[in-house]
């Protein structure tokens, strides 16, 4: 698509609908419809991005002088739109919405607050985390995963704003029955989050490196590994293993059989013959005592067993891995 | 006294609004707050359009939550997908051309996938089936996550408001709630401490003091009160400061408060402690309960200065020298009468001295509404020839200094 055709658009509509002597000052140009119509175009390539000319005609126009661009177009807009959805509409109705979307999308924190107060508001009734939007539970559960380590909460005025004490609450229940079914896909909203908005977000995370290993919270340990570097370098592999669904918090190293499906997808590529490489101190529960310790043709059986026998095995580097549906003490994701 | 709710809510006039907007839409949200009796109307809802052999389906997206809980314990293996009961609705509902009325709607919005909730939007297009979406109110009315999950039904959606029993109406319910010779009395009381809010005539009947009572304000209530601040954790800085600013009557329109005071103004009003109206006259808390709650948040009885006061209406002069005060009374929801907008300018500069946190400072607040060209256009008018490089901010930051504001 080319964007210069809507953009002549955009600037019909300034010229028809705005004070132009104001305009041809702001633009340094003499107060002429043609050269002012130059001069606009000249600026918005200049511009180059439609969130940058977005932004522009945001800045020079404010709502009210948009509001009254529209108004001059027919296009009808409610007093109560904010200016970006304003500026969205404007350029969405002269074609600029397949390069553009339009609103801008919801900032993270902004968004984190609404649907965390939503659910806070809400828990009095409902003791609901589950209220929450399901894209930002992961982003909740790595932030309770914290409270959980014992981290020092003290400095985290942000996030204890955002976040009451219920809610936590019972996300350590929800992490503790480490539900697969919450750990739905990350959104596009997550998606955008860059890692400025992440650092900004959790800065008032304390920074105290956490104890490198610990045998009864294990998962988050394993991911923030010893000695560790900076805490928001692990916050990010983290994140990123939150995203792709490596990383689970689990009770007691319990985890359900789909995180090891998925796993067992990941490891060694499609044809392994589904097999991996346990690491050290892992100890394995086998639903069958009579195939314990060895490669397990286990397929069904993830999909089936719960029951745990309660045989367990200490493995070795370089054993072949158990595939069974629990594990305990998951020392999957490192620990090597 | 179920039935006695069910039968005055049959009364309410939002009873028969929504009755009406169900004739000419597929679609109705009913937008209500804490103990205001969602569940109640549905009930009366589902009893009504049955009676009027109507195939009706009552159902709570809670329940669901509920019953995954459950789930989770007994069959841990088992996932458990909320579209599906969105499915089978749908399907039942398709069968029967009938009425789905779902309480706890914002749950379903939370966690319905998208593709869901626009396949139920279409078949409300299609109109093969008519909802009434019965919901709490959102913390954000007007934008927000939780709003364009709505917005994803894609279907004119009118929002009717539950409110609280008028007062005769309260009064009277409240009464029955009562036996004995001051059961009158003790109704009256109820009534004005619960704001007329069903839920809350509940939970205050066994407050309510026998007659004739000494003092209004029992120990039990002033305990209750600070157990509700407690359990609300209504202290929070943000949270106390708008408590406090409203009190005082001196919080500024919403689009000049911050993000964080929206989202907690909107708290508020979903836990049903505050009106949406703020004009100078209506009622800011509802009912003696959430009054108390109030007093015993902040008793801060901070003046307005008249300084303050003089330089917001130079503001004002300035901005309507340049014609602009009717925009911005538009833009901030006031009606347009003079002073209004110099009002909102001094509570404005008042937060943003005493109560930073509620407010976004004035510049960036004009900076928005009325943009650089606004800006240059009310400097100009005033005799100030601004440069053409300067930012919104920067004019604004020039148009409060020429008002004799040193921000």
């Amino acid at each position: 698509m080319n964007p210069k055709i809507p953009l002549q658009s955009i600037v019909d509509d300034i010229l028809e609908g705005s004070d132009l002597e104001v305009v041809s000052t702001l633009l340094e140009c003499s107060n002429d419809r043609v050269k002012i119509r130059h001069a606009l175009l000249m600026h918005f390539s200049g511009l180059k991005t439609i969130e940058n000319i977005s932004d522009y005609l945001g800045e020079c126009f404010g709502r009210i002088g948009i509001h009254q661009i529209l108004k001059s177009i027919n296009l009808s807009s409610s007093p109560k739109d904010s200016l970006d959805s304003l500026v969205g509409m404007w350029l969405a109705h002269r074609g600029l919405s397949t390069i553009f979307p339009g609103t801008k999308p919801l900032k993270l924190a902004e968004t984190l607050r609404e649907t965390a107060t939503q659910v806070s508001a809400n828990a009095a009734s409902y003791e609901a985390i589950e209220v929450a939007a399901p894209e930002f539970k992961d982003l909740l559960r790595l932030i309770a995963v914290y409270y959980l380590q014992g981290a020092n909460l003290k400095n985290i005025q942000d996030i204890q704003d955002i976040i009451c004490k219920k809610t936590v609450s019972y996300l350590t229940s929800v992490i503790e029955r480490n539900d697969i079914n919450l750990l739905s896909t990350v959104s596009r909203k997550l998606e955008t989050l860059t890692f400025a908005e992440l650092t900004g977000l959790l800065a008032n995370l304390d920074h105290r490196p956490l104890e490198p290993y610990n045998p009864v919270s294990n998962r988050t340990v394993c991911i923030l590994d010893e000695h560790g570097s900076q805490l928001i370098k692990k916050l990010m592999e983290l994140w990123k293993n939150l995203k792709q669904g490596i990383a689970e918090p689990a009770r007691d190293g319990l985890a359900y059989c789909r995180t090891l499906r998925d796993l067992l997808d990941r490891w060694e590529g499609k044809d392994s013959g589904k097999t991996g490489i346990i690491p050290r101190g892992a100890v394995v529960h086998s639903t069958t005592r009579n195939e314990l310790g060895r490669t397990l043709q286990c397929r069904d059986e993830l999909r089936n067993s719960v029951d745990v026998s309660g045989v367990t095995c200490q493995m070795e580097v370089g054993d072949t891995v158990i595939l069974t549906p629990k594990i305990e003490n998951n020392s999957l994701w490192g620990k090597n | 006294m179920d039935s006695q709710r069910i039968l005055f809510t049959f009364k309410s006039g939002l009873f028969n609004n929504t009755i009406n907007q169900l004739c000419d839409n597929m679609a109705i949200v009913i937008e209500g707050f804490h103990r205001c009796g969602k569940s109640t109307f549905a009930e009366a809802l589902d009893i009504h359009l049955k009676d009027k052999n109507i195939n009706a389906l009552l159902q709570s997206a809670e329940k669901w939550i509920q019953g995954r809980r459950c789930q989770h314990i007994s069959q841990s293996e088992q996932s458990f997908d909320i579209d599906t009961e969105i499915d089978k609705a749908i399907e039942l509902m398709l069968s029967k051309k009938g009425c789905w009325i779902l309480d706890d709607g914002e749950i379903m919005l939370a966690h319905t996938s998208e593709k869901t909730l626009l396949r139920l939007g279409n078949a409300l297009q299609k109109n093969q089936l008519r909802l009434i979406l019965i919901r709490n109110r959102f913390v954000l009315d007007d934008y927000g996550w939780f709003h364009d999950r709505e917005l994803l039904l894609n279907v004119p959606l009118p929002h009717l408001k539950m409110q609280p029993f008028d007062p005769t109406t309260a009064i009277e319910i409240a009464t029955g709630m009562f036996h004995g010779q001051n059961r009158e009395r003790r109704g009256e009381w109820l009534a004005n401490w619960s704001g007329g809010i069903p839920g809350m005539m509940y939970d205050l009947h066994s407050f309510t003091p026998e007659w004739p009572y000494p003092d209004e304000i029992t120990p039990h209530i002033s305990e209750y009160a600070i157990k509700i601040c407690n359990d609300l954790e209504l202290h929070r800085p943000v949270r106390s400061s708008l408590i406090a600013s409203l009190r005082l009557k001196i919080l500024p329109p919403q689009r000049m408060l911050s993000h964080e005071a929206k989202v907690e103004l909107g708290y508020l009003s979903l836990l049903g402690m505050v009106t949406s109206d703020r004009s100078e006259n209506s009622v800011i808390f509802q009912g003696n309960l959430w009054n108390l709650v109030a007093d015993t948040i902040a008793s801060d009885t901070t003046q307005i200065t008249e300084k303050i006061s003089d330089q917001a209406l130079n503001l004002e002069i300035l901005l309507d020298n340049a014609e602009f005060c009717p925009y911005l009374c538009e833009d901030l929801d006031l009606p347009i009468e003079q002073g209004l907008l110099a009002e909102a300018f001094v509570q404005s500069i008042f937060c943003s001295v005493y109560m930073p946190r509620l407010v976004i400072p004035i510049t960036d607040f004009l900076a928005e509404s009325i943009g650089r060209i606004g800006l240059r256009l009310v400097l100009t008018s005033a005799g100030i020839t601004p440069s053409p490089s300067s930012s919104g901010k920067e004019l604004a930051g020039q148009l409060i200094s020429h008002a004799g504001m040193n921000l």
